[in-house]
């Protein structure tokens, strides 16, 4: 490994989130005073200082851990190498990672075109509900993953053109393109995909569901 | 009958949380609980793609029976009490 690549490992690499931390530390002292009132002293169940705790930790602690614990989980599932925890995906994963890869998720990942998060960036719908919708698809897969789907794994639809519209549109050159121009209704209007043979090439490599 | 052979609940002024069937419900509340947390635990040291189903779907289960639980503990306790 490079210095380069250890460098942004190592920024990355920091340990647990601020969160994380505090739905860790969080959830040993619930366990901590739940064993305690329960075991160590049953009698206190029976005593207001007891069942008020008792209280306080499963009507407002606990549900506070699990919310945090699930921004966390919606956070973290976003990137790439969660991603690449499915065996399914490694081979889109090995491609997007190989600089010699021409295809579309590969250069967008490889100059870094997107930032971060790639796979959830070109995966998630644009609007208000569209990260929601991504997330609850994503558990969708999750539990497909370890109950059984079909191969070759395919998009439920038309890949959406806003999904690219919401960083290319307001480039310039994107907008003088003539292919563009001329197809701009077709293209906003999701009739004429960006993706395809005639346009762009494809972003994946056909056979990548089967390198696992 | 002195204040020693008394249940601890009489002794709390007519909380009967820790006496008889309540007190096994909250103790069961409590490792359904327990479990949860373990469960979230789980899933922020080591995430994956199972952790992560684990502490949301079943880990949510859990802590809701735990409150589902305790609430009827609750209400029996208050109706034994002739609050409602």
């Amino acid at each position: 490994m490079n210095p380069f690549e250890q460098s942004v490992n190592a920024a990355n690499g920091l340990g647990l989130s601020m969160v994380g931390w505090i739905v860790l530390i969080l959830s040993i002292l619930c366990i901590i005073l739940i064993i305690r009132i329960i075991v160590q002293d049953p009698k206190k169940v029976a005593r207001p200082f007891g069942k008020w705790l008792l209280l306080l930790i499963f009507f407002v602690l606990s549900p506070i851990v699990y919310l945090l614990n699930f921004s966390v989980a919606v956070e973290d599932s976003k990137t790439v190498e969660f991603c690449n925890s499915c065996h399914i995906m490694n081979g889109y994963v090995n491609d997007v990672d190989d600089p010699d890869s021409e295809y579309l998720a590969s250069m967008h990942y490889q100059y870094r075109w997107i930032a971060g998060e790639q796979c959830f960036t070109c995966h998630s719908d644009y609007g208000l509900f569209g990260n929601a919708k991504a997330k609850m698809t994503g558990i969708k897969h999750v539990w497909a993953y370890y109950t059984g789907f079909e191969t070759p794994i395919e998009l439920y639809d038309t890949y959406n053109n806003h999904i690219c519209l919401r960083c290319h549109a307001p480039v310039i050159a994107f907008q003088e393109t003539e292919e563009h121009e001329e197809n701009a209704s077709e293209i906003l209007s999701n009739e004429m995909s960006c993706l395809g043979a005639d346009c762009h090439v494809r972003t994946h490599p056909d056979e990548a569901w089967r390198e696992q | 009958m002195n204040s020693r052979n008394l249940p601890v609940s009489s002794l709390e002024g007519g909380w009967t949380i820790g006496v008889g069937w309540s007190r096994k419900v909250v103790i069961l509340a409590s490792v359904l609980n327990i479990m949860a947390l373990l469960l979230i635990i789980l899933s922020i040291v080591n995430f994956t793609p199972f952790s992560l189903l684990a502490s949301v779907s079943i880990g949510g289960a859990f802590m809701g029976a735990a409150i589902l639980l305790y609430i009827i503990v609750v209400f029996a306790d208050l109706k034994k009490r002739g609050v409602l």
